[in-house]
């Protein structure tokens, strides 16, 4: 059974959840990416595992178009990156 | 180098986003040397694509990806439908393609094709089968990790189209799951020693073009785009890719891309030049060849006809029967002749039309009805040297109606499915459905989606963005983004093929299974088939086609006849009417026209009041003169002009006199085309006939300039004319041959116009009758036939339940209306009312509802309609009467009492109230009792001039004028100028709206049932017309707003 505080929702505290993060990447010749700069450290990308494209929203205010690359990094963590090719920023897409 | 094999058109309906023509000309810029095509489930796109192709230099592979029935995988459970890539390898690849697509359609619902996997079976053979994409049935398996499933359904492939023809599709589309995918697809390929081969699954030539194509997947699944993510591609990847970037997609798997090519290359079928179509031969009798029969035939109908064989007529003869000998056509005559055998045995009302109206052979077979020698026909259009045995002449026939329907049934009867099929009408996005479906699919308001569609529907819009700029509401979103995409798709979308539809007529028989040459798939009337070409593509595959096309006035024309037979005792033999009688061109020349086929139009009469036509040969260039093409190619004013001997006769080369002399300088038939062609740039005779049929045909700009360049060497070479003369020259040959009639075909329609003049001037009631009944047709509604034909003098008389019939009849010299002019009495009910009017006159409203228990509405019509006036009841008492006929339900049933008892006193209905009533229940608004007008005249002004008055008014004179509206046209090539006719109590106005005036009045000229006009007459000769300045709304009173919708004939 639940309870509620009683209390609404105040729209200036809303937050989106895990909003993509803007970080810094270098690149190889066919825009893969080779290092990741990651707390204070560059990390380099040992595997590529998966890489893929989208495109979306584009009739709304709001356009989609990225590039994403799920990658593996030397110290073994795996992260999943996006290059906004509206913006041209990159960014760490977080999950959960 | 890579070869594109998985390739989308705009013929895989709402889901490919470019045309055939767009993906030849990316390929070829992107360096492509050969381009599969691979529609979904269809070969719609295949003709276009293959002859654009080759002409652009590209090699075109032909094949289709087709949809099976689900797989079953390793738990039972069938997988849904899933894809298959099939392509032509060689001429039995690609039969076998066709025929498993017609089998699809044909055992499956009307535009659900589905193909059950067991049918590959038979017809594998010279087909090169690709995996497919995603939803592949293996991919699909691979994807779902039920690998066990995926092999099996790899062995069962092999076994099917063995192992050398199977290849495993890779695509990399830049989709999550791609790579995995393909990991399993590599390895599935592997373990079976398959190749694998890349593809891109391309659905438009452009990457900007995935806009539409999302659009159009939205469109198929009737939502939005916001609410078609699941549906949609993920991203803009599927366009035609470099050769370059495919191999970087593929460079860890570079056979892939390799194989590409080794596929392309043993794809050898060429859909130009490889099918088998052959029409179906004719064996003669006695161990005769074609050829003798033939001959013996043709000889035989012309001791018939002529009586006395002349030397020419037999030159004549033999000089046709060798050009068909040596094009080996004598069987494809002598089919023709076997099947309008039918027609004539069978008393199908049947004439030719088109060029081979030219043929003597055609006019002795009976396939054109039209004596060629009379009128000086050409042959040389239809048939001449240079036609080659695959290219087959067309010949046209019109039909009345009901026996086109039954010629129909009777081709498909004697050739079957397999060899016979109807010919395709590819329906293409205009402006009103691409507006709606791409404002749907934005989720743009729906009153303003509709505004907008409606806005462009009329026929003289001009382009979206104009229109919306003209609207105050639309101009300012024009630079909102949203709005700025959806006019850019809109334009983008417009033109696109949507479906495949039935050709007004065109059928075509095969010796070889049609099902082997093009897929065939059922219509939407049961028992019919259509092939999924269009009558270009038809042409370009060498099918031969005959139209047979419904020609209502063939019907006016017969029915006519039979009307005097039956109250005159008179049999005219059709082909024998009077074309020279002087009474009927005096009436002719009155401009007393209507109902008289391919003269009665606005524009027709317009001409005919400004020459003389006192001869048959007049006629045949009246009929061809007002075409849109001797107009665009400015020939009429310069050919009235000169009849009328205002302006000398002037040639643009002195060589052209020979040829343009029977119509006085300018071009008027399409044969001249081909002679001018001939005289001006050296070309053959089957050299302006390709010229002529090119330019039939929507062509590109580049396209066009082609043909320019042709002419203009020839010319150049001839050295007859300088360039800027023959420029002029091509110009108006241009101008023309779009729609201009050959001289044949105008002799045919001249012909048929004569007779049913003959018969207006000397049988109008059979005349009107017959057309009330062969309606609809034509250029005006029942109510102006019917005031027409009283302004003739005929009478026509009201519904009268004991006097009519199902169809209109005839009483005395009077013309009685039928039950088929009683809105909502449909053919089951006239029948019945036919039928029981045999058993006698009714005697009151119960016996008619006693005795015929027709509905309760149609007979409350018939009542409003004063069909029961015998009764000496008037409408209101009639009314309650009805409603005491029917009691609630549970009570005791009616008895066959005296309701005279029951009847309360109720006022008579008024003369504007029973107008009203006509017009609202009669089809068409014809009124039997008084004049659309007379409810008009509460608004009727002094000043307001009838069309008697204006016909004798000057020229510039100021005017009011007013009418309901007979006929309103804006043909394209007035250039947005309006036309009306109008009528009042005593005759038709004409009325000319300028381009803006017609905006500034959009909705009073669209839509307004009956108009005033303020303006001035514009006054040539006999010709009066009233110019509008200022335009209003004529109120009528009592008359239902859409009743007047069926008095006019629009656009």
């Amino acid at each position: 059974m639940f309870t509620t505080s009683g209390r609404t929702g105040d729209p200036d505290t809303v937050r989106r959840l895990n909003a993509p993060r803007r970080l810094r990447v270098e690149t190889g010749g066919n825009g893969t990416p080779r290092r990741i700069y990651h707390r204070g450290r560059w990390l380099i990308v040992t595997q590529e595992r998966e890489r893929y494209r989208t495109d979306d929203r584009w009739w709304t205010d709001h356009p989609v178009s990225r590039e994403y690359f799920e990658l593996l990094l030397e110290d073994g963590r795996p992260i999943t990156v996006y290059l906004d090719r509206i913006d041209g920023s990159w960014y760490a897409q977080r999950y959960g | 180098m890579y070869v594109e094999l998985h390739c989308h058109s705009c013929f895989s309906f709402r889901e490919g986003a470019s045309t055939p023509g767009e993906l030849v000309l990316a390929a070829r810029a992107l360096g492509y040397g050969a381009l599969a095509l691979t529609d979904h489930d269809n070969l719609a796109g295949a003709m276009e694509f293959a002859q654009v192709a080759k002409e652009w230099g590209v090699r075109p592979i032909i094949g289709a990806e087709v949809t099976l029935s689900g797989t079953p995988g390793s738990d039972g459970e069938a997988s849904p439908h899933t894809h298959l890539t099939l392509l032509a390898e060689t001429q039995r690849g690609y039969a076998n393609i066709s025929r498993l697509i017609s089998h699809a359609h044909l055992s499956s619902p009307r535009d659900q094709p589905v193909l059950d996997p067991e049918m590959l079976r038979g017809c594998a053979e010279g087909v090169i089968a690709l995996s497919g994409c995603r939803y592949g049935a293996i991919p699909r398996f691979i994807e779902a990790g039920d690998f066990d499933a995926a092999y099996e359904t790899a062995e069962r492939f092999i076994a099917i189209f063995g192992a050398g023809n199977l290849f495993i599709e890779l695509q990399n589309n830049l989709v999550h799951g791609d790579r995995g995918r393909n990991r399993g697809l590599i390895e599935l390929a592997a373990r079976f020693g398959l190749g694998v081969v890349a593809t891109n699954n391309v659905h438009y030539h452009d990457r900007a073009r995935h806009r539409l194509q999302d659009v159009l997947v939205a469109v198929r699944h009737r939502t939005t785009l916001d609410a078609s993510e699941h549906l949609r591609r993920k991203n803009a990847e599927c366009y035609l890719k470099p050769p370059e970037e495919m191999a970087r997609l593929f460079a860890e798997l570079p056979e892939a891309i390799a194989n590409t090519r080794a596929i392309a290359e043993r794809c050898t079928f060429d859909l130009t030049r490889d099918l088998t179509y052959q029409f179906p031969d004719y064996q003669a009798p006695d161990g005769r060849t074609a050829d003798a029969f033939l001959e013996d035939v043709c000889f035989e109908a012309a001791r018939v006809y002529y009586g006395r064989i002349t030397v020419d007529l037999t030159t004549r003869i033999r000089h046709e029967l060798d050009l068909i000998r040596q094009s080996s056509q004598a069987g494809f005559f002598l089919r023709n002749w076997e099947i309008m055998r039918y027609a004539r045995t069978n008393n199908l009302p049947a004439r030719g039309r088109g060029s081979s109206v030219g043929s003597l052979i055609c006019y002795l077979l009976g396939l054109s009805g039209i004596d060629p020698i009379k009128y000086n026909l050409f042959v040389g259009r239809f048939l001449n040297e240079t036609r080659r045995k695959e290219d087959v002449p067309d010949i046209d026939i019109d039909f009345a109606r009901e026996a086109r329907e039954r010629m129909f049934e009777h081709v498909f009867t004697t050739y079957g499915t397999e060899h016979a099929a109807l010919v395709a009408n590819v329906i293409s996005y205009r402006y009103p459905m691409a507006i709606r479906d791409v404002g749907k699919a934005l989720g743009l308001p729906e009153a303003d989606i509709d505004q907008l569609a409606k806005r462009l529907h009329g026929r003289f819009a001009r382009s979206l963005a104009e229109e919306m700029r003209d609207l105050p509401e639309f101009a300012s979103r024009m630079d909102s983004p949203i709005w700025r995409e959806f006019v850019r798709l809109v334009e983008e979308l417009r033109g696109k093929p949507r479906h495949l539809s039935q050709h007004s007529g065109g059928i075509i028989i095969s010796d070889t299974p049609i099902v082997e040459q093009v897929p065939v798939q059922p219509t939407a009337m049961a028992g019919r088939y259509i092939c999924q070409w269009d009558k270009d593509s038809v042409a370009d595959a060498g099918f031969i086609k005959m139209d047979f096309l419904g020609y209502p006035s063939l019907g006016h024309l017969y029915r006519t006849l039979d009307l005097i037979e039956e109250h005159r005792d008179r049999r005219f033999d059709p082909l024998h009417i009077p074309l020279d009688d002087p009474e009927v061109y005096a009436m002719i020349q009155r401009g007393d026209i209507l109902g008289i086929v391919q003269i009665q139009s606005r524009a027709q009469l317009q001409a005919i009041l400004r020459l003389k036509i006192s001869s048959i040969e007049d006629l045949v260039v009246q009929v061809a003169l007002i075409r849109p093409g001797p107009i665009q190619g400015g020939a009429v004013n310069p050919y009235i002009a000169r009849c009328q001997g205002r302006e000398p006769v002037m040639y643009d080369h002195p060589c052209l006199e020979s040829i343009l002399g029977e119509t006085k300088g300018v071009i008027v038939f399409q044969e001249q085309v081909l002679e001018v062609a001939m005289a001006i740039s050296g070309f053959t005779a089957g050299q302006a006939e390709s010229l002529r049929r090119a330019m039939s045909r929507k062509r590109s700009r580049e396209e066009m300039e082609k043909l320019r360049e042709a002419f203009m060497q020839g010319a150049q070479g001839k050295g007859f004319v300088d360039d800027a003369t023959a420029a002029v020259i091509f110009a108006k040959i241009v101008a023309f041959a779009a729609f201009g009639f050959p001289k044949a075909h105008a002799a045919a329609m001249a012909e048929t116009a004569g007779k049913l003049a003959w018969l207006k001037r000397y049988y109008p009631v059979e005349f009107y009758c017959a057309w009330l009944n062969e309606w609809p047709f034509g250029f005006y509604s029942p109510g102006v036939i019917v005031n027409q034909a009283r302004r003739n003098g005929v009478e026509v008389r009201r519904a009268d339940v004991n006097r009519s019939r199902g169809e209109c009849r005839m009483e005395e010299d009077a013309i009685r209306l039928g039950y088929n002019y009683v809105r909502g009495i449909g053919e089951t009910t006239r029948r019945r009312l036919d039928e029981e009017a045999q058993h006698g006159p009714y005697t009151s409203l119960w016996d008619f509802w006693r005795r015929t228990r027709v509905e309760r509405v149609p007979i409350e019509r018939l009542i409003r309609l004063g069909a029961f006036d015998f009764t000496g009841l008037h409408e209101r008492e009639l009314l309650w009467q009805l409603g005491l006929f029917y009691q609630p339900l549970g009570k005791q049933l009616p008895l066959a009492l005296p309701y005279e008892s029951d009847l309360v006193p109720l006022t008579e209905m008024t003369d504007g109230e029973r107008i009203a009533a006509d017009l609202q229940f009669t089809e068409g608004a014809i009124t039997s009792r008084g004049h659309i007008m007379d409810l008009a005249l509460g608004a009727l002004h002094e000043g307001i001039m009838p069309s008697h008055v204006v016909d004798r008014m000057e020229d510039g004179a100021s005017v009011t004028v007013a009418g309901f509206v007979a006929v309103r046209q804006a043909p394209e090539t007035a250039k947005g100028f309006v036309f009306h006719t109008l009528e009042d109590r005593y005759g038709l106005i004409n009325v000319i709206t300028k381009p803006h005036l017609a905006a500034t009045y959009q909705h009073i000229v669209e839509h307004a049932g009956a108009i005033i006009v303020h303006g001035h007459i514009e006054r040539q000769e006999r010709v009066v017309n009233v110019v509008t300045e200022r335009m209003e709304v004529l109120p009528l009173a009592g008359a239902q707003p859409l009743a007047l919708r069926h008095a006019a004939h629009s656009w």
